[in-house]
């Protein structure tokens, strides 16, 4: 105890000391002494002081308690600190607490999540949302009031003895049986609706077609053109001019676009194919509801059909900037938090109008670099490839 | 095991610590406390082994929650920390995401399958179905020093010029196979797979002892349906661990080959740094065929052990039986059973076959079946309890709620409809740190309470158990509560920031409340690790049977003799659970315990009639004692 004290006090020592240098140290002001080291230990020292302070206040008001109850103990009278009682009222303080909390949270940070979904299988995504809502909370706050409710009601108390209760079948057979009632509902929604978002052989014929492709860090969008047809690729034929390696020798590929946002028509069906030149990326579009990885080696497809332009979603969400993006969802590297595209959903006509001023990615500029490039100069080094990273 | 078993019946064990002439004990520091052969030790090598991980690994959060909630602002101690890794006072994205990998990597593998497993399977297995040690005692401690290597190659991996692994603990290939995609690919990662390699070792050395403990040295009476449920509960998640961590090891042995021997199991039409690589073939999704086959039944190595140790604690404390003992095995073999074909949920939209993703989400929603039989099983046992808050049974109590609010959902991210948008989120984040993380770290707790006593002869603070308990309750409500919203938002987890691209700024608020919530809540360790380590030293002194617990390792001396008990094994004569019963003296009866000597509180149930419990309750209370079935034994 002594030596602990003594301690103590050369910390608080040091802490008095010490302080006006430390208040001087605004955060602010971190960078200019980072170089001077002393103050970054100086701050170490404080909160390492203000840690044990802490811990040595709480060990002093544990002895207190102690020295509480043993004299109570020893004066023989039967007043001791009632912990049972204590914390089964705990408990039921965090049960109430708990509950306003949680009802605080759906209201306040619920309020933030997305809007409704501007998509066709995003209003079923959305149904499916609610429904599980429903049931999950439901029996979130009645499981609840149940474990903290009993944790108070049932704390032990004089005199009183438990209930020898080891089983009841029938209890338990329905608390086997509904459960599995409600998850094989949830199942058969889940189940139809996962089939119809995701099986190709129930997607709407002749969907709009547009590839996209993740890299380190940034995507790269393909659309087939007037033949809708897109050109084969092959990831060999990549160089810093094509840099999805884009087979130019055959015919299909020459009317090929690459812009630099995804631009959509509303109320048309698509077909996402999606690819990456270097790792597992994944293509995520929440508010439309659209996630699917691109895998290096494999296509992938997601199929779906907004329902509102973007200049509806901005009346209708009351934000001006309001925009869809396509950000990547799956760890990928240094920059992963940096790798997104802006999806634009646009009326029939602007789309159109958006399509016609598109140039194919097939240029007099393209046609000059790949002849240069077959001629045997090297097309491709790594300074090339840097220029392309977004950060 | 084979010489302590000859000469059992001679009675020789008596005084076996004081004697260290008389058999082949005579221990050095070095056989005692270092390369112990001894399961009681090996459990306590395994729980600070494992606690330190833990600490580390709720450190290396704390320092990736300081970047998440102030992006802007710079920290000089991190720097001095940190060094290279955090230039300037903040954190690098690279070393961020190496955070995060060895975050996951430690509290997953080395917290909650070692630390877990590691210290209850050895400390209880033995103790609770009467038996001098493990199956194996040498291959016990080779358990553990593999573990313990596994566990300084994992940190070495923090002193290499490149950082740790870093491409998420799951490690999916490519990014994990390519040193050019991310820093930490290069060395950090094969230290990573050496460490990962070894550690499998360790577990399926400890499984296979765990197994054939349980199977083959049960003491006289202890038939398995008498086995308390922490027994069952460990020795079901050996048998997961046995069962899959092979698996991770041939996923592991195949991405050492991608990334050193240029061979394709994961690798296909790769451009990355300025250069076409040559492999053809591979797929990345092989990888997470093969990693979420151990990954998943993982999950369930994580809480099962919890499962028993809850099971056991909440019953003893409700002083009442666990509520349908037999349906808590059924469940539990249900459910690990169930967690071998349910792996691929975790791939919905990873670009597997979509029907695929349809047959595993209806497995996966099957799973939720025996985990809420669970849960209301544990309700009913607090029903009509004479509840004793202890430390454990506040801990226990708090797993229950966690288990419950992060299994519900599960039934979201389990849908695979709803996946789709929700997947990789932070919502993801909230439910397995509420479900496995937070639930089974109470468990741990809960578990290292109340069996304190059998490890060190001392009891646990209990003051600073109620204030370690309601601190660290109600900082994980906090931070891991506020995480549900984030994924409805379609933030994505793994994110160094999140002002790229300005569509979550309106969460950095929040990330505050997090960050401050989870300070709060590590602060809150130090009381527990604190208690910990003078109550090693200058607890209070245990009695042999502080919680009146039935089960047989309350049995042993409060010495903790090495072949557990000083005479005879002891013989078992009920199932662990006889709490309150009517007509006997005590509120329990040990399961060593005689039926001949308890004919006043007998009832059919005991001999094998499963009718209604209920009724036979309420016939006693009517006083028709005799015509109860005479007691036989």
């Amino acid at each position: 105890m002594s030596l602990r004290n003594k301690l103590c006090s050369l910390l608080a020592l040091t802490l008095v000391l010490f302080s006006s240098n430390l208040l001087a140290v605004q955060p602010g002001e971190f960078g200019d002494t980072v170089s001077e080291g002393g103050g970054v230990w100086l701050t170490v020292l404080f909160w390492t002081v203000i840690i044990v302070l802490i811990g040595q206040g709480l060990v002093i008001l544990g002895r207190v308690l102690q020295v509480y109850e043993l004299s109570t103990e020893a004066a023989g009278t039967k007043k001791r600190i009632p912990w049972n009682a204590i914390n089964a009222s705990l408990f039921l303080i965090m049960l109430v607490v708990g509950l306003y909390f949680t009802f605080w949270e759906v209201k306040v940070h619920g309020a933030l999540t997305l809007p409704a979904a501007p998509s066709e299988h995003g209003k079923n995504w959305d149904a499916m949302f609610t429904a599980t809502l429903i049931i999950t909370m439901f029996v979130f706050v009645v499981t609840h009031i149940l474990l903290l409710g009993f944790a108070f009601k049932y704390r032990k108390k004089k005199g009183s003895k438990a209930f020898f209760y080891p089983h009841n079948d029938r209890l338990e057979i329905i608390w086997t049986s509904v459960p599995a009632v409600v998850l094989t509902l949830l199942v058969v929604f889940g189940y139809v609706n996962w089939n119809r978002m995701t099986n190709p052989a129930k997607q709407a014929e002749d969907p709009i077609v547009v590839e996209v492709v993740g890299r380190q860090f940034n995507w790269l969008v393909r659309y087939p053109g007037s033949d809708g047809e897109l050109g084969p690729r092959d990831y060999k034929l990549i160089t810093s001019a094509n840099t999805l390696g884009v087979d130019f020798t055959t015919q299909t590929s020459h009317d090929d676009l690459m812009p630099t946002e995804i631009v959509l028509p509303v109320g048309k069906p698509v077909k996402l194919i999606l690819g990456s030149l270097d790792v597992i990326h994944s293509a995520y579009i929440p508010t439309l509801r659209v996630q699917m990885n691109t895998v290096p080696g494999m296509p992938t497809f997601f199929y779906f059909t907004p329902t509102m332009t973007t200049d509806e979603m901005r009346a209708k969400t009351g934000n001006p900037e309001f925009e869809h993006l396509l950000y990547c969802n799956k760890i990928c590297g240094t920059a992963h938090y940096n790798m997104a595209i802006k999806v634009r959903i646009l009326s029939e006509p602007d789309y159109q109008q958006w399509l016609r001023e598109q140039q194919p990615v097939y240029s007099d500029d393209m046609k000059e670099q790949l002849q240069s490039a077959q001629s045997g100069e090297v097309g491709i080094s790594p300074e090339n490839k840097s220029l392309a990273l977004n950060y | 095991m084979a010489t302590i078993a000859t000469h059992e019946p001679t009675g020789l064990h008596d005084n076996l610590a004081h004697t260290p002439d008389g058999h082949h004990h005579k221990e050095t520091f070095l056989t005692k406390y270092v390369f112990s052969q001894d399961h009681k030790m090996i459990a306590k090598q395994f729980l600070i082994t494992g606690m330190v991980m833990g600490i580390i690994g709720m450190g290396l959060s704390l320092l990736f929650r300081i970047q998440l909630a102030y992006p802007d602002q710079t920290f000089p101690f991190l720097e001095a920390l940190l060094g290279r890794f955090a230039e300037g006072g903040r954190i690098s994205p690279s070393f961020y995401l190496a955070l995060v990998t060895i975050h996951g990597t430690i509290m997953v593998f080395f917290l909650l399958t070692a630390g877990l497993s590691g210290t209850f399977a050895n400390l209880l297995i033995p103790l609770q179905i009467g038996a001098r040690d493990m199956a194996s005692p040498f291959m016990n401690m080779l358990s553990f020093w593999f573990f313990f290597v596994a566990c300084l190659v994992m940190l070495g991996s923090f002193f290499i010029e490149a950082g740790p692994a870093s491409s998420g603990w799951t490690v999916y290939p490519p990014l994990s196979a390519l040193p050019q995609a991310i820093p930490g690919s290069g060395l950090g990662m094969t230290f990573w797979l050496i460490s990962i390699f070894l550690f499998i070792i360790s577990q399926v050395l400890g499984g296979i002892n765990y197994i054939s403990t349980v199977l083959n040295m049960r003491t006289q009476g202890m038939t398995m349906t008498k086995m308390p449920l922490t027994t069952w509960a460990l020795f079901l998640t050996a048998v997961l661990g046995l069962l899959s961590f092979p698996v991770l090891v041939s996923a592991v042995v195949l991405l050492i080959f991608d990334r050193s021997f240029g061979t394709s199991f994961y690798l296909s039409d790769i451009f990355i740094g300025g250069q076409a690589l040559p492999n053809t073939g591979g797929s990345p999704i092989l990888y997470q065929h093969l990693f979420w086959f151990l990954g998943h039944p993982e999950v369930y190595i994580v809480i099962m052990p919890t499962f028993g140790i809850v099971s056991e604690v909440l019953s003893v404390n409700a002083r009442k039986p666990i509520f349908g003992y037999r349906a808590m095995i059924m469940s539990m073999m249900a459910i690990a059973g169930l967690s071998f074909i349910v792996w691929a949920h975790h791939m919905f939209v990873s670009g597997m076959n979509p029907f695929l993703g349809g047959v595993f989400m209806i497995t996966t929603l099957i799973i939720a079946v025996p985990s809420a039989v669970k849960a209301f099983n544990y309700i009913a046992t607090l029903w009509r309890g004479n509840i004793n808050f202890t430390p454990q049974m506040l801990f226990a109590i708090g797993m229950v709620s966690f288990f419950i609010s992060g299994g519900l959902t599960g039934i979201w991210v389990g849908n695979a409809a709803l996946d789709i948008n929700l997947h990789d989120t932070y919502f993801v984040i909230a439910h397995f740190h509420l479900v496995m993380g937070s639930a089974a770290v109470f468990g741990m707790f809960a578990g290292i309470y109340h069996w304190f006593p059998k490890m060190y002869g001392r009891l646990m603070s209990k003051r600073s158990g109620y204030l370690h308990f309601w601190l660290t309750f109600v900082a994980a409500y906090l931070v891991f509560f506020p995480m549900h919203f984030l994924g409805l938002d379609g933030v994505p987890r793994r994110y160094y920031e999140f002002t790229a691209f300005g569509m979550f700024e309106e969460w950095i608020e929040v990330n505050k409340l997090i960050t401050i919530a989870a300070i709060v809540g590590g602060a809150a360790q130090l009381i527990f690790i604190y208690n910990f380590f003078r109550s090693i030293f200058w607890g209070e002194r245990a009695t042999q049977n502080p919680w009146k617990s039935n089960t047989l390792e309350w049995t042993t001396p409060v010495e903790r003799l090495h072949g557990n008990w000083p005479g005879d094994i002891p013989h078992v004569h009920r199932w662990p659970y006889d709490y309150s019963k009517p007509g006997a003296e005590d509120d329990f009866i040990p399961q060593t315990v005689p039926y001949s000597e308890t004919i006043s509180s007998n009832v059919p149930y005991d001999f094998g009639f499963h009718g209604d419990a209920e009724g036979f309750t309420h016939e006693f209370y009517k006083g028709n004692k005799e015509e109860r079935t005479p007691a036989k034994d």
